[in-house]
Protein backbone atom coordinates (compact mmCIF):
# COMPACT_ATOMS: atom_id res chain seq x y z
CA UNK A 1 0.00 0.00 0.00
CA UNK A 2 0.91 3.71 -0.80
CA UNK A 3 2.00 4.23 3.15
CA UNK A 4 4.02 1.39 3.52
CA UNK A 5 5.67 2.33 0.20
CA UNK A 6 6.45 5.64 1.21
CA UNK A 7 7.75 4.96 4.55
CA UNK A 8 10.20 2.47 3.13
CA UNK A 9 11.19 5.03 0.13
CA UNK A 10 11.71 7.41 3.10
CA UNK A 11 13.01 5.39 5.89
CA UNK A 12 11.96 5.15 9.36
CA UNK A 13 13.33 9.10 10.24
CA UNK A 14 10.56 10.26 8.32
CA UNK A 15 7.76 8.76 9.22
CA UNK A 16 8.91 8.58 13.08
CA UNK A 17 8.26 12.29 12.84
CA UNK A 18 4.89 11.96 14.49
CA UNK A 19 6.72 10.10 17.60
CA UNK A 20 5.86 6.33 18.28
CA UNK A 21 3.75 7.19 21.15
CA UNK A 22 1.46 10.07 19.66
CA UNK A 23 1.04 7.72 16.00
CA UNK A 24 0.24 5.38 18.14
CA UNK A 25 -2.02 7.08 19.93
CA UNK A 26 -3.56 8.49 17.29
CA UNK A 27 -4.36 4.88 15.71
CA UNK A 28 -5.88 3.92 18.81
CA UNK A 29 -7.98 7.11 19.00
CA UNK A 30 -9.12 5.83 15.44
CA UNK A 31 -9.61 2.34 16.33
CA UNK A 32 -11.67 3.72 18.76
CA UNK A 33 -13.89 5.86 17.04
CA UNK A 34 -14.59 3.17 14.08
CA UNK A 35 -15.30 0.31 16.87
CA UNK A 36 -19.12 -0.36 16.95
CA UNK A 37 -21.61 2.24 17.93
CA UNK A 38 -23.42 1.14 21.11
CA UNK A 39 -27.15 -0.60 19.94
CA UNK A 40 -28.28 0.14 23.26
CA UNK A 41 -31.00 -2.74 25.26
CA UNK A 42 -34.09 -3.63 23.29
CA UNK A 43 -37.01 -1.80 24.34
CA UNK A 44 -41.01 -1.63 23.45
CA UNK A 45 -41.30 1.88 24.07
CA UNK A 46 -41.43 4.02 20.82
CA UNK A 47 -38.44 5.26 20.19
CA UNK A 48 -37.67 9.10 18.57
CA UNK A 49 -36.33 10.04 14.92
CA UNK A 50 -33.41 12.13 16.16
CA UNK A 51 -31.44 12.40 12.75
CA UNK A 52 -31.61 12.04 9.14
CA UNK A 53 -28.24 10.92 7.96
CA UNK A 54 -27.45 11.41 4.04
CA UNK A 55 -25.03 11.03 2.02
CA UNK A 56 -22.19 13.60 2.92
CA UNK B 1 -37.23 27.25 4.87
CA UNK B 2 -35.02 30.22 6.96
CA UNK B 3 -31.79 29.63 6.57
CA UNK B 4 -31.32 30.10 10.11
CA UNK B 5 -34.07 28.27 12.41
CA UNK B 6 -33.85 27.53 15.86
CA UNK B 7 -37.55 26.55 17.37
CA UNK B 8 -37.94 25.45 20.89
CA UNK B 9 -40.87 23.55 22.09
CA UNK B 10 -42.06 22.49 25.60
CA UNK B 11 -39.58 19.34 24.85
CA UNK B 12 -37.98 19.54 21.66
CA UNK B 13 -35.53 21.74 20.57
CA UNK B 14 -34.30 21.82 16.77
CA UNK B 15 -32.12 23.92 15.01
CA UNK B 16 -31.28 23.79 10.73
CA UNK B 17 -28.28 26.53 9.87
CA UNK B 18 -25.82 26.31 7.03
CA UNK B 19 -22.20 24.78 8.30
CA UNK B 20 -19.50 22.96 6.57
CA UNK B 21 -20.26 24.01 2.81
CA UNK B 22 -23.90 22.57 3.94
CA UNK B 23 -26.09 22.17 6.64
CA UNK B 24 -26.18 21.69 10.34
CA UNK B 25 -29.02 20.27 11.83
CA UNK B 26 -29.72 19.66 15.43
CA UNK B 27 -32.45 17.20 17.08
CA UNK B 28 -32.84 17.14 21.44
CA UNK B 29 -34.59 17.77 24.20
CA UNK B 30 -31.86 19.87 25.77
CA UNK B 31 -31.93 23.32 26.23
CA UNK B 32 -32.06 26.22 23.81
CA UNK B 33 -29.04 27.53 25.26
CA UNK B 34 -27.33 24.50 24.79
CA UNK B 35 -28.21 24.14 21.34
CA UNK B 36 -26.86 27.62 19.96
CA UNK B 37 -23.85 26.23 21.91
CA UNK B 38 -23.13 23.54 20.05
CA UNK B 39 -24.41 25.43 17.15
CA UNK B 40 -21.15 28.07 17.86
CA UNK B 41 -18.64 24.89 18.30
CA UNK B 42 -19.71 24.00 14.72
CA UNK B 43 -19.12 27.35 13.76
CA UNK B 44 -15.86 27.87 15.28
CA UNK B 45 -14.46 24.54 14.10
CA UNK B 46 -15.98 26.00 10.02
CA UNK B 47 -13.61 28.85 10.24
CA UNK B 48 -10.62 26.79 11.93
CA UNK B 49 -10.79 24.43 8.90
CA UNK B 50 -12.53 25.52 6.20
CA UNK B 51 -10.73 25.24 2.68
CA UNK B 52 -11.69 28.30 1.01
CA UNK B 53 -11.35 30.69 3.92
CA UNK B 54 -8.39 32.89 3.31
CA UNK B 55 -8.44 33.24 7.27
CA UNK B 56 -8.82 29.60 8.49
CA UNK B 57 -5.80 27.93 10.33
CA UNK B 58 -5.88 25.08 7.58
CA UNK B 59 -5.18 27.70 4.89
CA UNK B 60 -2.17 29.20 7.14
CA UNK B 61 -0.76 25.90 7.30
CA UNK B 62 -1.15 24.96 3.59
CA UNK B 63 0.75 28.15 2.78
CA UNK B 64 2.95 28.75 5.22
CA UNK B 65 6.38 27.96 3.77
CA UNK B 66 7.75 25.74 7.05
CA UNK B 67 6.49 24.59 10.11
CA UNK B 68 4.23 26.52 12.19
CA UNK B 69 2.45 26.27 15.60
CA UNK B 70 -0.91 25.17 15.42
CA UNK B 71 -3.95 24.63 17.40
CA UNK B 72 -3.91 21.55 19.81
CA UNK B 73 -7.11 20.58 17.72
CA UNK B 74 -6.01 21.08 14.45
CA UNK B 75 -2.91 19.36 15.22
CA UNK B 76 -5.27 16.96 16.56
CA UNK B 77 -7.22 16.23 13.52
CA UNK B 78 -4.76 16.13 11.46
CA UNK B 79 -3.03 12.97 13.34
CA UNK B 80 -6.32 11.50 13.01
CA UNK B 81 -6.85 11.89 9.59
CA UNK B 82 -2.97 10.62 8.76
CA UNK B 83 -3.68 7.52 11.49
CA UNK B 84 -6.86 7.15 9.18
CA UNK B 85 -5.28 7.03 6.28
CA UNK B 86 -2.92 3.89 7.60
CA UNK B 87 -5.42 2.63 8.87
CA UNK B 88 -7.87 1.83 6.08
CA UNK B 89 -4.67 0.69 3.98
CA UNK B 90 -4.66 4.17 1.96
CA UNK B 91 -8.37 4.19 0.90
CA UNK B 92 -9.05 7.18 3.49
CA UNK B 93 -7.19 9.61 2.25
CA UNK B 94 -7.70 13.50 3.40
CA UNK B 95 -3.82 14.64 2.47
CA UNK B 96 -3.82 13.55 -1.05
CA UNK B 97 -0.73 11.37 -0.91
CA UNK B 98 1.20 13.99 1.09
CA UNK B 99 0.76 13.69 4.85
CA UNK B 100 1.89 16.42 7.06
CA UNK B 101 4.36 16.53 9.18
CA UNK B 102 3.74 17.10 12.73
CA UNK B 103 5.84 17.48 16.03
CA UNK B 104 3.31 16.70 18.89
CA UNK B 105 5.69 17.91 21.32
CA UNK B 106 6.14 21.71 20.09
CA UNK B 107 2.61 21.45 18.16
CA UNK B 108 4.26 22.08 14.38
CA UNK B 109 2.65 21.25 11.73
CA UNK B 110 4.42 21.49 8.21
CA UNK B 111 2.68 21.39 5.69
CA UNK B 112 4.39 20.22 1.66
CA UNK B 113 4.55 22.62 -0.82
CA UNK B 114 1.78 21.73 -3.17
CA UNK B 115 -0.22 19.67 -0.55
CA UNK B 116 -3.63 19.22 -0.99
CA UNK B 117 -5.46 19.07 2.40
CA UNK B 118 -8.83 18.45 2.35
CA UNK B 119 -10.61 17.65 6.05
CA UNK B 120 -14.30 16.84 4.91
CA UNK B 121 -14.27 13.59 5.11
CA UNK B 122 -12.98 13.74 9.18
CA UNK B 123 -14.23 17.50 10.10
CA UNK B 124 -18.13 17.07 9.63
CA UNK B 125 -18.06 14.21 11.65
CA UNK B 126 -15.86 15.28 13.98
CA UNK B 127 -17.77 18.84 14.57
CA UNK B 128 -21.35 16.76 14.91
CA UNK B 129 -19.56 14.21 17.43
CA UNK B 130 -18.19 17.31 19.41
CA UNK B 131 -21.56 19.28 19.21
CA UNK B 132 -23.70 15.74 20.50
CA UNK B 133 -21.44 15.36 23.11
CA UNK B 134 -21.75 19.15 24.05
CA UNK B 135 -25.50 18.56 24.40
CA UNK B 136 -25.08 15.32 26.51
CA UNK B 137 -22.82 16.68 28.82
CA UNK B 138 -25.62 19.55 28.93
CA UNK B 139 -27.89 17.07 30.09
CA UNK B 140 -29.71 16.52 27.12
CA UNK B 141 -31.42 12.58 27.32
CA UNK B 142 -31.00 12.40 23.70
CA UNK B 143 -29.38 14.31 20.92
CA UNK B 144 -29.21 14.50 17.06
CA UNK B 145 -26.44 16.06 15.16
CA UNK B 146 -25.90 16.04 11.55
CA UNK B 147 -23.15 18.66 9.57
CA UNK B 148 -23.36 17.67 6.15
CA UNK B 149 -25.16 14.23 6.73
CA UNK B 150 -22.43 12.86 9.20
CA UNK B 151 -24.59 12.30 11.68
CA UNK B 152 -24.02 11.56 15.84
CA UNK B 153 -26.26 10.58 18.36
CA UNK B 154 -26.24 10.43 22.15
CA UNK B 155 -29.14 8.86 24.09
CA UNK B 156 -30.02 7.05 27.28
CA UNK B 157 -32.03 4.80 25.35
CA UNK B 158 -32.44 3.52 21.60
CA UNK B 159 -33.28 6.58 19.01
CA UNK B 160 -33.93 6.64 15.30
CA UNK B 161 -31.93 7.67 12.58
CA UNK B 162 -33.38 7.92 8.85
CA UNK B 163 -30.89 7.30 6.06
CA UNK B 164 -31.81 9.01 3.16
CA UNK B 165 -31.84 6.96 -0.48
CA UNK B 166 -30.34 8.11 -3.30
CA UNK B 167 -31.80 6.54 -5.37
CA UNK B 168 -35.16 7.89 -6.96
CA UNK B 169 -38.29 6.16 -5.68
CA UNK B 170 -36.74 4.43 -2.82
CA UNK B 171 -37.49 4.49 0.81
CA UNK B 172 -35.37 5.67 3.39
CA UNK B 173 -33.66 3.39 5.58
CA UNK B 174 -33.80 3.58 9.41
CA UNK B 175 -31.37 2.51 11.80
CA UNK B 176 -31.58 2.51 16.01
CA UNK B 177 -29.06 3.05 18.27
CA UNK B 178 -28.09 4.87 21.86
CA UNK B 179 -25.05 6.02 21.25
CA UNK B 180 -23.17 6.31 17.47
CA UNK B 181 -22.33 7.91 14.31
CA UNK B 182 -23.70 7.11 10.87
CA UNK B 183 -22.37 7.84 8.18
CA UNK B 184 -23.10 7.68 3.75
CA UNK B 185 -20.61 7.83 1.06
CA UNK B 186 -21.17 7.42 -2.67
CA UNK B 187 -20.85 8.82 -6.29
CA UNK B 188 -22.78 12.07 -5.61
CA UNK B 189 -23.00 14.22 -8.50
CA UNK B 190 -20.40 16.84 -8.59
CA UNK B 191 -22.08 20.52 -8.89
CA UNK B 192 -20.04 20.94 -12.03
CA UNK B 193 -22.10 18.24 -13.57
CA UNK B 194 -18.87 16.29 -14.30
CA UNK B 195 -18.43 13.22 -12.47
CA UNK B 196 -18.13 12.29 -8.85
CA UNK B 197 -16.47 13.77 -6.33
CA UNK B 198 -15.04 10.27 -5.05
CA UNK B 199 -11.16 10.29 -5.51
CA UNK B 200 -9.04 7.24 -5.78
CA UNK B 201 -6.14 8.06 -4.12
CA UNK B 202 -3.75 5.58 -6.02
CA UNK B 203 -4.83 7.02 -9.04
CA UNK B 204 -5.58 10.60 -8.50
CA UNK B 205 -8.34 10.33 -10.10
CA UNK B 206 -12.27 9.40 -9.35
CA UNK B 207 -12.92 6.41 -8.27
CA UNK B 208 -13.41 3.66 -11.31
CA UNK B 209 -16.69 1.89 -10.22
CA UNK B 210 -17.95 3.70 -6.40
CA UNK B 211 -20.67 2.18 -4.04
CA UNK B 212 -23.05 4.01 -1.79
CA UNK B 213 -21.73 3.00 1.78
CA UNK B 214 -23.48 3.36 5.09
CA UNK B 215 -21.68 2.93 8.55
CA UNK B 216 -22.58 2.78 11.63
CA UNK B 217 -19.77 3.13 13.68
CA UNK B 218 -18.88 4.77 17.66
CA UNK B 219 -18.37 7.92 16.56
CA UNK B 220 -19.27 10.49 13.04
CA UNK B 221 -15.89 10.92 12.12
CA UNK B 222 -14.99 7.35 12.65
CA UNK B 223 -17.84 6.35 10.37
CA UNK B 224 -17.24 8.99 8.03
CA UNK B 225 -13.79 7.58 7.27
CA UNK B 226 -15.03 4.15 7.00
CA UNK B 227 -17.90 5.30 5.05
CA UNK B 228 -15.34 7.54 2.37
CA UNK B 229 -12.96 4.11 2.12
CA UNK B 230 -15.62 1.38 1.81
CA UNK B 231 -17.48 3.11 -0.90
CA UNK B 232 -14.20 3.05 -3.40
CA UNK B 233 -12.06 -0.45 -1.87
CA UNK B 234 -12.79 -2.94 -3.71
CA UNK B 235 -15.50 -4.82 -1.80
CA UNK B 236 -13.54 -7.61 0.01
CA UNK B 237 -11.17 -5.23 1.17
CA UNK B 238 -14.26 -2.95 2.00
CA UNK B 239 -15.97 -5.98 3.62
CA UNK B 240 -12.71 -6.67 5.80
CA UNK B 241 -12.38 -3.17 6.19
CA UNK B 242 -15.30 -2.60 7.94
CA UNK B 243 -15.31 -5.78 10.35
CA UNK B 244 -11.93 -5.12 11.43
CA UNK B 245 -13.16 -2.52 13.21
CA UNK B 246 -16.24 -4.26 14.58
CA UNK B 247 -18.21 -1.95 12.95
CA UNK B 248 -21.18 -2.19 10.74
CA UNK B 249 -22.59 -1.27 7.06
CA UNK B 250 -23.91 -1.62 3.76
CA UNK B 251 -22.48 -1.50 0.79
CA UNK B 252 -24.77 -0.56 -2.17
CA UNK B 253 -23.76 -0.94 -5.82
CA UNK B 254 -24.76 1.10 -8.20
CA UNK B 255 -27.38 -1.87 -9.96
CA UNK B 256 -29.17 -1.84 -6.31
CA UNK B 257 -27.16 -5.25 -5.20
CA UNK B 258 -26.03 -5.11 -1.53
CA UNK B 259 -23.69 -6.25 0.65
CA UNK B 260 -23.97 -6.27 4.46
CA UNK B 261 -20.91 -6.13 6.73
CA UNK B 262 -20.59 -6.29 10.55
CA UNK B 263 -23.92 -6.75 12.40
CA UNK B 264 -27.12 -5.25 10.41
CA UNK B 265 -29.56 -6.80 12.56
CA UNK B 266 -28.37 -4.64 15.95
CA UNK B 267 -29.02 -1.56 14.36
CA UNK B 268 -31.44 -1.56 11.16
CA UNK B 269 -35.63 -1.37 12.21
CA UNK B 270 -36.44 -0.90 8.45
CA UNK B 271 -34.88 -2.11 5.36
CA UNK B 272 -35.73 0.70 2.78
CA UNK B 273 -32.87 0.65 0.35
CA UNK B 274 -30.61 -1.08 2.09
CA UNK B 275 -32.94 -4.30 1.72
CA UNK B 276 -31.89 -7.18 -0.67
Amino acid sequence: MRAAERDAAEGPDAAEVLGAAARLEAETLVREMMSPADPGPTSTTTAPVVAHARVS
Amino acid sequence: MSPDRLAVTSSLATLRRPAMGSRLEITTDGSAVAVETAAAVVARLERRWSRVDPESELRRLVSAPGPVVARPSTARILALAVAGHRLTDGWFDATGGRDPVLDAERGLVHVAPGADLDLNGIAKGWAADAAASLLRDAGASWAGVSVGGDTRVCATSKVLVTVGSPFPGSVDAVVALRDGGVAVSGPTPRGDGDGHHLIDPFTGRPAAAPRYSVVVAATAAGAEMLATAAAIAPRPAAVDMVERFGATAWLVETDGSTTAAGDPDAYLVGAGWLGP
